[in-house]
């Protein structure tokens, strides 16, 4: 009796269930798959969204677009913008050295912030001026090339300093204006552009100016983006289109976000688009 | 007989196969849903947290504590913290002196649930008040002078005081049009001294006695820290406890006590319409948007502007600084009693310097400190 087997017939039936179920599990496992996919590329869409509207407004809102000696925003077009980003923040520990067009400036070591001293490869800086002590009405930046910076003990009472030298002082002979304590910003030129991978996909990218070797190589900077990429827009106070950097107050980012790979959407296999949008003030223009 | 062993089947194996793949697809689900969920929560709580930083900056710049921090030595820092209205979040920050008009309002913003942190800065300049007293009295109406009254352009300091060195002497009275004088006891302006005793300045006008410095009337009535409408005032220093009561509308400061708890309290005093003052002290700066009558030996330290007329009676008031009537309709000025009027550099100095406010840099004032 041990050793009776199986029937063909029973054979059959197992093997045809068998198939049934495993044909239901395989299609399981793929819309599974499916469904993964989709929502792994939606979070990264979400994701690029979400970044454009973090990343750009923080890079933007320091911006003094109105600057009576120059204008931070250098170049602006609707798929670019170069301008001066602010990194750091430094406080002079003595007057500075006035040279006309060049000069020195000591800062304090503590305190400082942002990530570190001035590279002269890159940095260049802006030094606040009193002028007339008695109105701020004339206050000013003035804006100079860092040449070279140097570490020791200049600050009162034998403190840790950092002495940059300075050229190309716009004003010529404004370090005049400074007095010890002003606070000094040091900046990167930076430029946020779309552009093409090897695909064919706009992504926004980002790449910095270096004194001796001109821009560096576009860094990818969130991605893909549909159509012609990232679209800015330039507002004045009124809220009206502006070509004039100094007019800026307010920038618009329109973010076309897109999935990477094809989806199933709507019943079709598609790359998935989604827009979002959002308004930065400028938010170190003139004001009173 | 059968064998129990060879019933075994399949089913088990293949339900429990089925389970797990049903629970991979629901924890797939899940997984998405809560990492969309997480991250559109840490957004709100990003939001919330700069808000907040923001919120501590802009009240610290807004709500100047000229008290505290115009005091301050250069690289003192003064702490602040508070919280968002409606369970916003809150912060917590330091106000760092950079030098002696430039400050760093530092404030660290928290989410309401503390677990995301956003750090932004301010700089801050006080705005310079020039009040630029040239005279002890200083009118472009008329003015009646007399009695026993005194007005002494040469620079006197508050006794008590701590003060620099003295200025050069001022001129007694500085008026538009020295035929508008006019005396009753005070034969050939013997109760007036100064360098010289009367300026006489055509080009005195509204707008020669409304704009101080880049600080015009209407801006200077913002700096105003106590407003006062039309009535009776007495002026007395007032304590809260061992604390200077500031939120009483009659203290403004206690000049005659220097060492004391309000000594060092110099209000701006904006009077919003006529009023009379009858009694003790005040010290800082008088704004009064209308006329002023002082009597009682009343005594001020520190510019007072009067738009309409000023007047004092029986034993009058005692001014130390100087006095402005920058009246539109004035009739005229009238010092009659035992009024004094003296210029003192130092109490203007200290009631300017006390009173200046604390307004962001004209240009790039803000600061991402992330």
């Amino acid at each position: 009796m041990n050793t009776r087997g199986f029937t063909f017939i029973e054979l059959l039936v197992s093997m045809i269930l068998l198939g049934v179920v495993s044909l239901a599990v395989y299609q399981l496992l793929t819309n599974n798959q499916r469904l993964y996919r989709q929502q792994a590329e939606r979070s990264d869409l979400n994701a690029t969204l979400r970044g454009a509207t973090s990343i750009l407004p923080m890079e933007l809102r320091e911006v003094n677009a109105a600057d009576t000696m120059e204008s931070d925003i250098r170049n602006m077009t609707p798929n670019s913008i170069t301008y001066k980003a602010m990194r750091t923040l430094y406080f002079a520990c003595n007057d500075p050295v006035d040279v006309g067009a060049t000069g020195s400036i000591d800062l304090w070591q503590d305190p400082f912030f942002g990530g570190s001293f001035p590279n002269p490869a890159r940095d260049s800086v802006v030094i606040f001026a009193e002028a007339n002590p008695v109105t701020r009405m004339d206050n000013y930046w003035i804006h100079a090339n860092v040449a070279a910076v140097t570490y020791g003990v200049l600050c009162p009472g034998g403190l840790p300093s950092v002495t940059v030298t300075l050229s190309g002082v716009s004003p010529s002979g404004g370090l005049a204006d400074a007095t010890a304590g002003a606070p000094v910003r040091g900046y990167e030129m930076l430029q946020v552009l779309t552009y093409q991978d090897a695909r064919g996909d706009a992504w926004l990218g980002v790449r910095q100016f270096l004194k001796g070797s001109g821009w560096t190589t576009t860094q990818p900077l969130l991605g893909p983006l549909a159509g012609r990429g990232i679209e800015f827009t330039y507002l004045d106070t009124a809220g009206v289109t502006t070509t004039q950097p100094s007019q800026v107050a307010r920038v618009g980012v329109l973010v076309p976000g897109m999935t990477r790979e094809p989806v199933r959407a709507a019943g079709q296999l598609q790359r998935v688009i989604d827009t979002l949008s959002t308004t930065v003030a400028v938010r170190n223009n003139l004001g009173r | 007989m059968r064998s129990v062993r060879n019933e075994r089947g399949i089913a088990l194996a293949v339900a429990i196969f089925a389970l797990v793949v049903v629970g991979a697809l629901v924890a797939g689900s899940f997984f998405f849903g809560m990492q969309e969920q997480r991250v559109g929560r840490n957004s709100i709580q990003l939001q919330q947290a700069f808000a907040a930083a923001e919120e501590g900056a802009n009240l610290q710049t807004a709500d100047w504590d000229s008290r505290v921090y115009n005091v301050m030595a250069v690289g003192d820092t003064v702490p602040f913290a508070g919280t968002v209205p409606a369970n916003g979040g809150w912060y917590r920050g330091s106000v760092r002196r950079l030098n002696n008009a430039l400050y760093l309002v530092r404030s660290e913003g928290f989410s309401r649930d503390s677990t995301s942190r956003q750090h932004v800065g301010m700089l801050v300049r006080l705005r310079p008040l020039e009040i630029n007293v040239q005279a002890a009295l200083e009118t472009q109406g008329e003015l009646k002078l007399g009695g026993s009254s005194d007005i002494d352009g040469h620079d006197t300091h508050p006794a008590g005081w701590a003060c620099g060195a003295f200025v050069a002497d001022k001129a007694g009275v500085r008026i538009k049009d020295s035929t508008l004088i006019t005396t009753a006891g005070c034969g050939g302006l013997s109760c007036v001294d100064g360098v010289p005793k009367v300026d006489e300045d055509p080009t005195i006008d509204d707008s020669t006695l409304t704009t101080f410095g880049d600080v015009p009337w209407g801006d200077l009535i913002g700096l105003a820290n106590k407003i006062i409408p039309t009535g009776n005032y007495r002026g007395e220093p007032s304590l809260s406890g061992a604390d200077c009561n500031l939120s009483d509308p009659e203290n403004w400061g206690d000049p005659l006590n220097p060492a004391n708890p309000c000594g060092d309290y110099f209000p701006v005093i904006y009077a919003t319409g006529d009023i009379t003052i009858n009694g003790v002290q005040g010290q800082g700066i008088l704004l009064v948007d209308g006329n002023l009558d002082v009597q009682g030996g009343f005594e001020f330290y520190g510019p007072v502007i009067v738009r309409g007329a000023l007047s004092t009676q029986g034993t009058g008031g005692h001014f130390n600084g100087g006095v402005i009537a920058a009246n539109v309709d004035l009739d005229q000025s009238s010092v009659l009693g035992d009024a004094i009027v003296s210029f003192s550099s130092c109490a203007i100095a200290r009631a300017i310097g006390g009173a200046a406010g604390g307004a962001r840099l004209k240009e790039r004032s803000w600061v991402n400190l992330n």
